[in-house]
């Protein structure tokens, strides 16, 4: 089917950045005040579930997901570091969330549609080989092993040695992800800086995760308990007009967006080539010539186009993080945007990826597959393209 | 061995997470947009139109449609979509251009008529005026190869030639001249745009003419308004069909 080409290294990518910002954080000592307690976790991660289908498009099958406890993990010092919960979508396990035990940390640290190493039946069966052929070396029996999470892929047990008084005599650590015994007494320190810049980072690494925490429990807050790309249904905003490619995609995109204001109450702006041809000396493009805008002009040119058809009202906004849910209150709020398209795919009826393009967005579609109803500025039909089928995609809100 | 794991990990993590930041925040910003459109498109670029705006249609009752279809297991995708949401632009003018109005619709893929079929990528549209039972035409063959256009325009002038009179006129719309043509079946006038996007490579070869034996010259007032409502303002050049091939294109 045309269009539905997903930005599946993206998943991998954002899945790893998350985990990659908490590897140097999670050695920093967790107090009472900023721990995060399971039940809290877990809204976080229902929430976030639910929310990350709406920047990457290869987790859609999240939309509805809930989540169930899974696994607590500590850290070397024996503190909580994160809560792994497991994705349920329509009863069967769909994945894995891993949130923060500790505000001092990011809180959503990994999310994967695989498992985490210690699901793994074959690497913990291994693990524990492991360690009772190392426990029996020392004539010692192996406990019951704690988990251990220190960071992206660094999944660890620790295992108790026990003597036949039945006492703890010793700790053997495997690493779960090869598995083998490890000997974490390397992997602490020998940073390259000194003790004062190694703190000052942690702090700061502090400072970044509590607002991060804050602006997620925001976040949480503000949207709809239901969460916010659970709802379905249609949003379309008709008399959007279609205009064909003139001076460049951008302008003649945005062009079309307040050709639609002209007609719906604002009635100052010329008509549809002028009004291409203003935008496109308001925004730099290279016009006469190629037809190339650069992306952080395309707010400033419409704002300054409104200004002197004198709408100072008007305002409009570059989003480089274009989520599924601001499309749809966008459009329900019959406000039509500039979709600015990296490696765009193939929208509907047409022959050729979009490439480095902007389009007008009028609708959308949100039910199985989230599509976006757009005019291209190729043809006057309008068409569909699937959420995420770009590598980026910038919004430009106009808001009157 | 912590350790060197830990730095081949955290060097691999490093690459995604600098890819992924470039991807996000760095590269999209500095990408400029041009987005040509594709040759499929360019067929019926030069035939006039009215404004077309997105179409009005009760959406709630679409919904309920698409809601029983997903109820019942049927995936809503383009092709669903296409099947229940007007996506075709309603006419936001039926006259256009000096009023003149489409008759059917633009032809895709299709040569024009009394002519012949010089690119797979070319279309016509029949037009009519109001107040008259005058019946026009406006045709285009469009080419992204210059051998080709070369080798079309050629091939075009002859055949004109042979079915009717050609002559080069000028008619006060462009710095150049144009092509005129009549014969009895249709008369009118051929432009040649070049380099429409501001780009080398794309030739349009565009006939606006009036059907039947008229005379041309009480035609052209009306042919001048037909042209202008997608003469191009920006760049590029008008010129006419050249009767040889012309190295300089």
């Amino acid at each position: 089917m045309k269009g539905t080409t997903k930005p599946r290294g993206f998943g991998i990518a954002a899945t790893v950045l998350l985990a990659t910002l908490f590897i140097a954080a999670v050695s920093a000592p967790a107090s009472a005040a900023t721990s995060v307690s399971i039940d809290d976790a877990e809204t976080v991660a229902s929430f976030y579930v639910q929310y990350i289908p709406t920047f990457i498009a290869d987790y859609s099958e999240w939309q509805e997901a809930t989540v169930e406890q899974s696994t607590v993990y500590h850290d070397l010092d024996g503190r909580k570091s994160a809560y792994a919960f497991n994705v349920i979508e329509n009863g069967q396990y769909a994945g894995y969330i891993l949130v923060s035990a500790t505000r001092d940390n990011y809180p959503i640290l990994e999310f994967s549609t695989g498992r985490t190493p210690d699901a793994i039946t074959e690497l913990t069966t291994r693990s524990e080989a492991l360690v009772q052929e190392h426990a029996g070396e020392g004539g010692l029996t192996a406990g019951e092993a704690k988990l251990l999470y220190l960071g992206a892929t660094f999944y660890y047990a620790e295992y108790p040695l026990i003597d036949d008084r039945g006492e703890i005599v010793d700790r053997v650590v495997v690493d779960l992800t090869v598995p083998a015994i490890a000997d974490l007494g390397e992997s602490r320190v020998k940073m390259p800086m000194d003790e004062k810049d190694l703190l000052e980072a942690q702090q700061m690494r502090k400072q970044e995760a509590n607002a991060l925490w804050d602006a997620l429990e925001e976040k949480m807050k503000t949207t709809s308990p239901e969460g916010p790309a659970s709802s379905r249904g249609l949003g379309w905003i008709s008399g959007v007009p279609a205009y064909i490619w003139h001076c460049g995609c951008t302008p003649t995109a945005s062009g079309m967006v307040l050709g639609y204001w002209d007609s719906h109450g604002y009635p100052n702006f010329p008509g549809e080539t002028t009004l291409i041809e203003e935008l496109a000396v308001a925004m730099g493009t290279e016009w006469p010539g190629n037809g190339a805008t650069w992306p952080w002009d395309v707010d400033d040119g419409i704002e300054e186009v409104c200004e002197n058809h004198g709408y100072s009202n008007f305002d409009a906004n570059n989003d480089y993080w274009m989520t599924w849910s601001e499309v749809k209150d966008e459009v329900d709020a019959s406000k039509p945007f500039v979709i600015s398209m990296l490696h765009g795919g193939t929208g509907s009826g047409q022959s050729q990826p979009y490439g480095e393009h902007s389009v007008t967005a009028l609708g959308y579609s949100d039910y199985d597959e989230d599509y976006v109803f757009i005019h291209d500025t190729w043809d006057e039909h309008t068409h569909t393209i699937a959420f995420g089928n770009w590598w980026a995609a910038m919004a430009t809100w106009v808001r009157p | 061995m912590f350790k060197s794991k830990m730095s081949k990990i955290s060097a691999i993590l490093a690459l995604f997470m600098v890819a992924g930041l470039c991807v996000w925040f760095i590269v999209l910003p500095f990408v400029s947009l041009t987005g040509y459109p594709p040759s499929d498109c360019m067929q019926i670029w030069y035939l006039p139109s009215p404004d077309y705006v997105s179409a009005d249609f009760n959406v709630s009752a679409v919904e309920a449609i698409l809601d029983d279809l997903a109820a019942n297991g049927t995936c809503i995708n383009e092709t669903i979509l296409a099947e229940h949401v007007p996506l075709e632009g309603v006419a936001m003018n039926e006259t256009f251009a000096g009023h003149f109005s489409l008759i059917g619709k633009r032809n895709k893929g299709a040569s024009p008529p009394f002519f012949p079929a010089l690119s797979q990528y070319c279309g016509y549209a029949n037009y009519s005026r109001t107040g008259s039972d005058d019946r026009y035409l406006a045709g285009e063959w469009y080419f992204n190869d210059s051998e080709e256009f070369l080798r079309a325009e050629k091939e075009l002038y002859q055949y004109l030639e042979e079915h009717g009179r050609v002559s080069t006129v000028d008619l006060n719309i462009s710095e150049g001249d144009v092509t005129k043509y009549e014969s009895k079946t249709t008369s009118g006038y051929f432009l040649v745009y070049k380099n429409t996007f501001g780009r080398e490579g794309d030739y349009f070869i565009v006939y606006y003419g009036a059907t039947g034996s008229g005379d041309l010259s009480n035609q052209t007032p009306f042919l001048k308004a037909l042209i202008a409502d997608r003469y191009p303002t920006c760049y590029g050049t008008v010129e006419d069909l050249k009767e040889t091939e012309n190295t300089s294109h």
